[in-house]
C-alpha cells in the first residue's frame, strides 16, 4: 500500500490506529529496575500502595528488554555510566529516560568528586528531569505523569518510524569502559 | 587480658604513644606484621586498617581491639619512594579487602597480599585519590 | 585455614568440566543495589564468587576534606542511606569526642530513639529484600506500611523523610513535638507489633521458606572474627558483642533491653536475629519516650567549628554492625582525613567464604542474610 508506506506523517488512515497505539503506550510505562542509591528507595516507596505507581499502569520490571523507561535514581559513576549505557540499548524502542535526584541531573552532593559524572545526560539521552533530593514518591509521580505526555503526543509512525539504534554517548571515554568499549564503538550495534 | 603494649612496642623497635584517646604503637614498616601477629595471639582482633598522608609519610593505620572496649592503634610510616609493607592477610584474613581499598586510595602495596587490584575505583584510573597530591578538579568536564 | 577461599578460575583447572562465569549485576532485579557478583558456576553449583564493587562510589572519603564540620554531616546521611540517623551519630560522635563536647540531655534520648526508630525501618527494608530473593513479592508491599508511618514521623519531625540532616554537634536540630511522640508510642506498642506478629505468620513460619534457609552457609564465632564480620551477622553465630552494650554510648546503659543472638551460625540464624531486634528496637523507642526528660537538645557552639589537632576513632554501632569513624584533625575547619569503616563492606567481604559449594538458587538467600547497602560499602 504505497500511500501509507510512502508518508513521512502519518496521515489520516493511520490516526486512529496512531492515537491507539499513543494511548497504549503512555498508559503502561513499565520501569527497568536500575536502582543504585538513595532515590531508589522513593521509588520503592512509590511501588507500596501508599503511593502505588501500578494505578497508572506502572511496575518495575527487571530486565530491560521489557521495559519502556530507565529511572536513574542515584548518582551515576564513571564505573557504572557504561553500564547504564549499555542496559539503554537493550531496551526496545521505544524507550524513555528519566533522571531522578539532583545526583542524576548534575551530580548533586557529590559534584566535585573525582569518580562522578555530572548528571545522566552526558551518557544517555534524557527526556524528564526531576529535581529532589531524595526525590519524594509524589514528585516521581509527577515526573512520570510528564513522561506520559511527552509519550501520548509522540508519534511512532511515519517521520519516526525508523528504530534509532546503538546509542553511543559522544562523551564516554574509552577508559572507563574496559571491555564494553569495543561493543559502544560498534556501529549499528549486533543483534541485540 | 590487656596486653603489655610497653614491651610489645619496644620488641619491635617502635614506639608506644599514650597521650591520645587510644595507646598507638608507631612501628617501623619491617615489624608491621610481626606486631600484629604477636597481638593476634594475644586475642586481639582487627576493627579497621587504613591510611592517612601526612604529608611527608603515607601512615599505614590498623585499628585493633584488644577486649571488647579496649582499642589499640598501630601506626607505620611509609616515604613516598617506597609504598610497600607486608600485608596482614595472614594473621586476620578479613583485611584483605581493606587493604585493596588502601592501595585504591593511597596506592601502597602489600607484600603478600593475594589480590592487589583495585576495589572501588575502574580499572583505568590514574592517580590515588586520597593522597593529599591528588586535587579534586572542580572544572574537569564528565 | 580460615582464610582460605577459592577464586574465581581456580577450581575448574583440573580439565575435566569447563565452568561458566555469570555476571549478576551491577543491573539486576534484585534490591540489593548495584552490585556485581561474578559467580563461577559448575552446572548450577557455586564454585567461586567475587564482588565487584565501587558502583557508588562517589568519593565522598576525599569529599569530607573539602567541607566544613557541619557540612559533613550532610554528606554523612548519604552513606548507609537506609540508616541516616546512626551515620549522623557516628559522626557526631567522633567530633565530640575530639573536640570534648557536651551533648545536651534531652538530645541523647533523641538520639537514642531515632537511632532504633531507623533500626526498625532498616530491619523492615531487608524483611522486604529477604522474600524478594525468595521470590516472594508479598513482604515489599506489606513492609511498606510500617515504613511509611515511620516516614511520615520523620518528616514531621525532622523535616524529611528520607535525607534529615538532624543531627548537630552537641545535640539535634530542634525539638520534637509532644503529641507526635505520643501518638508514636501508642503505634509502636498497639499496631507495630501486630505488623510484625502478620509478617512473621507470612514468612518466619513459612515450611518453603524455613527450609530454604536452614542450615544454609554455616559460620562460626571465630570465623566471623576473623573475617571482620560485626553486627546481626556475628550475633547470629551466638557472640553477643554488641557496642551497645560493651561502650555504651547514648542512653543504651539507662534501658532495659537485650542483645539478641541465635546460636544456630546459618542463614536461619541471622534472619531470626534481624526479626527479634526489630521488636527489642521498638520496645528500646517506648521507653525511650516514656522517659525523656525536658530541656535543651542542642549545646551552643561556635558557628564554625574548629577541634583541636588529634585523632579519635569511635565505633558505633549501626544497623549492619559497626561504623567506625576515623578522625584525624589538623585544627582547621575541615577534617583532615575522615575514614568510615562499614560495617557492609566486612560483612560482604565474607561472602565469597560463605557460597562455595552452595546451590546457586540458595546464592541469593546467603546473600539476603549479609544485607548491603551500596552506598556505605562504595562510599
Amino acid at each position: 500500500m504505497g500511500v501509507i508506506e510512502d508518508a513521512s506523517t502519518p496521515n489520516f488512515l493511520l490516526t486512529t490506529v496512531d492515537a491507539l497505539l499513543r494511548w497504549g503506550r503512555s498508559h503502561s510505562l513499565w520501569i527497568c529496575n536500575a536502582g543504585s542509591a538513595c532515590c531508589s528507595l522513593e521509588m520503592l516507596a512509590m511501588g507500596g500502595s501508599r503511593y502505588d505507581m501500578d494505578r497508572i499502569g506502572t511496575f518495575v520490571r527487571g530486565s530491560p528488554r521489557q521495559s519502556d523507561v530507565l529511572v536513574i535514581p542515584g548518582p551515576i559513576t564513571k564505573k557504572m555510566a557504561p553500564i547504564f549505557t549499555r542496559v539503554y540499548n537493550q531496551m526496545a524502542e521505544p524507550r524513555w529516560v528519566i533522571a531522578m535526584g539532583s545526583c542524576a541531573i548534575t551530580g548533586g552532593a557529590f559534584a566535585d568528586s573525582y569518580s562522578m559524572v555530572r548528571g545522566a545526560d552526558k551518557v544517555l539521552p534524557v527526556d524528564v528531569y526531576i529535581p529532589g533530593c531524595p526525590v519524594r514518591p509524589e514528585a516521581l509521580f509527577y515526573g512520570l505523569l510528564k513522561l506520559r505526555e511527552k509519550v501520548a503526543s509522540t508519534s511512532y509512525l511515519g517521520a519516526g518510524r525508523e528504530p534509532l539504534g546503538l546509542y553511543v554517548p559522544p562523551e564516554l571515554p574509552p577508559e572507563w569502559c574496559g571491555e564494553i568499549a569495543e561493543f559502544l564503538a560498534e556501529d549499528g550495534g549486533g543483534d541485540e | 587480658m590487656t596486653p603489655d603494649l610497653a614491651s610489645l612496642a619496644e620488641r619491635f623497635g617502635g614506639t608506644l604513644d599514650d597521650a591520645g584517646f587510644d595507646p598507638t604503637i608507631r612501628v617501623p614498616r619491617e615489624n608491621w606484621r610481626a606486631l600484629a601477629a604477636a597481638l593476634a595471639a594475644d586475642g586481639v582482633w582487627f576493627s579497621d586498617v587504613t591510611a592517612v598522608d601526612t604529608g611527608e609519610t603515607v601512615d599505614v593505620v590498623a585499628h585493633v581491639c584488644a577486649s571488647r572496649s579496649e582499642q589499640i592503634t598501630l601506626k607505620t610510616a611509609l616515604s613516598d619512594d617506597d609504598l610497600t609493607v607486608d600485608s596482614l592477610v595472614p594473621v586476620w584474613p578479613g583485611v584483605e579487602w581493606l587493604e585493596r581499598e588502601v592501595y585504591d586510595m593511597f596506592g601502597v602495596s602489600f607484600d603478600g597480599h593475594p589480590d592487589m587490584t583495585r576495589i572501588l575505583l575502574y580499572e583505568g584510573f590514574e592517580g590515588y585519590p586520597l593522597r593529599k597530591s591528588f586535587l579534586l578538579d572542580v572544572e574537569e568536564d564528565g | 585455614m580460615i582464610g582460605d577461599y577459592p577464586r574465581l578460575g581456580q577450581a575448574s583447572a583440573d580439565g575435566a568440566t569447563k565452568s561458566i562465569v555469570l555476571n549478576m549485576g551491577p543491573q539486576h532485579p534484585s534490591m540489593h543495589g548495584v552490585l556485581h557478583l561474578m559467580v563461577e558456576l559448575s552446572g548450577e553449583t557455586v564454585l567461586a564468587c567475587r564482588p565487584v564493587i565501587g558502583y557508588l562510589h562517589r568519593g565522598i572519603e576525599k569529599l569530607f576534606e573539602n567541607r566544613t564540620y557541619n557540612q559533613c554531616i550532610v554528606l554523612c546521611d548519604r552513606l548507609d542511606y537506609i540508616s541516616q540517623y546512626s551515620n549522623e551519630w557516628a559522626f557526631c560522635r567522633a567530633v565530640e569526642k575530639l573536640a570534648d563536647i557536651e551533648v545536651a540531655k534531652r538530645a541523647e534520648w533523641l538520639r537514642t530513639m531515632y537511632a532504633e526508630l531507623v533500626r526498625i525501618t532498616s530491619h523492615l527494608l531487608w524483611w522486604s529484600s529477604v522474600g524478594l530473593d525468595m521470590g516472594a513479592w508479598t513482604p515489599l508491599i506489606y513492609a511498606m506500611v510500617p515504613r511509611e508511618h515511620l516516614f511520615d514521623f520523620y518528616e514531621a519531625t525532622t523535616g524529611s523523610r528520607l535525607m534529615p540532616n538532624y543531627l548537630r554537634f552537641g545535640g539535634v536540630k530542634e525539638d520534637v513535638d509532644p503529641a507526635a511522640l505520643e501518638e508514636l508510642h501508642d503505634w509502636l506498642g498497639t499496631e507495630f507489633f501486630a505488623h510484625l506478629d502478620e509478617f512473621d505468620g507470612l514468612l518466619s513460619g513459612n515450611e518453603i521458606f524455613l527450609s530454604r534457609q536452614r542450615g544454609l552457609a554455616h559460620m562460626t564465632t571465630d570465623q566471623a572474627v576473623a573475617w571482620g564480620v560485626t553486627g546481626p551477622m556475628l550475633r547470629a553465630t551466638g557472640c553477643d558483642r554488641d557496642l551497645r552494650k560493651d561502650t555504651p554510648y547514648g542512653v543504651y546503659d539507662r534501658l532495659e533491653w537485650q542483645t539478641m543472638t541465635d546460636a544456630r551460625g546459618d542463614a536461619l540464624a541471622r534472619y531470626t536475629v534481624r526479626m527479634r531486634e526489630m521488636r527489642e528496637s521498638a520496645n528500646m523507642a517506648m521507653q525511650c519516650i516514656e522517659r525523656m526528660p525536658a530541656g535543651e537538645v542542642r549545646t551552643r557552639l561556635p558557628k564554625v567549628l574548629r577541634p583541636p589537632a588529634g585523632e579519635v576513632y569511635v565505633r558505633t554501632e549501626s544497623t549492619r554492625g559497626e561504623l567506625g569513624i576515623y578522625l584525624v584533625s589538623d585544627g582547621s575547619v575541615k577534617p583532615y582525613r575522615l575514614r568510615v569503616h562499614s560495617p557492609a563492606f566486612m560483612n560482604i567481604s565474607s561472602l565469597p567464604r560463605l557460597v562455595p559449594g552452595a546451590h546457586i538458587n540458595d546464592f541469593f538467600a546467603i546473600f539476603g542474610g549479609v544485607d548491603n547497602v551500596m552506598a556505605e560499602i562504595d562510599r
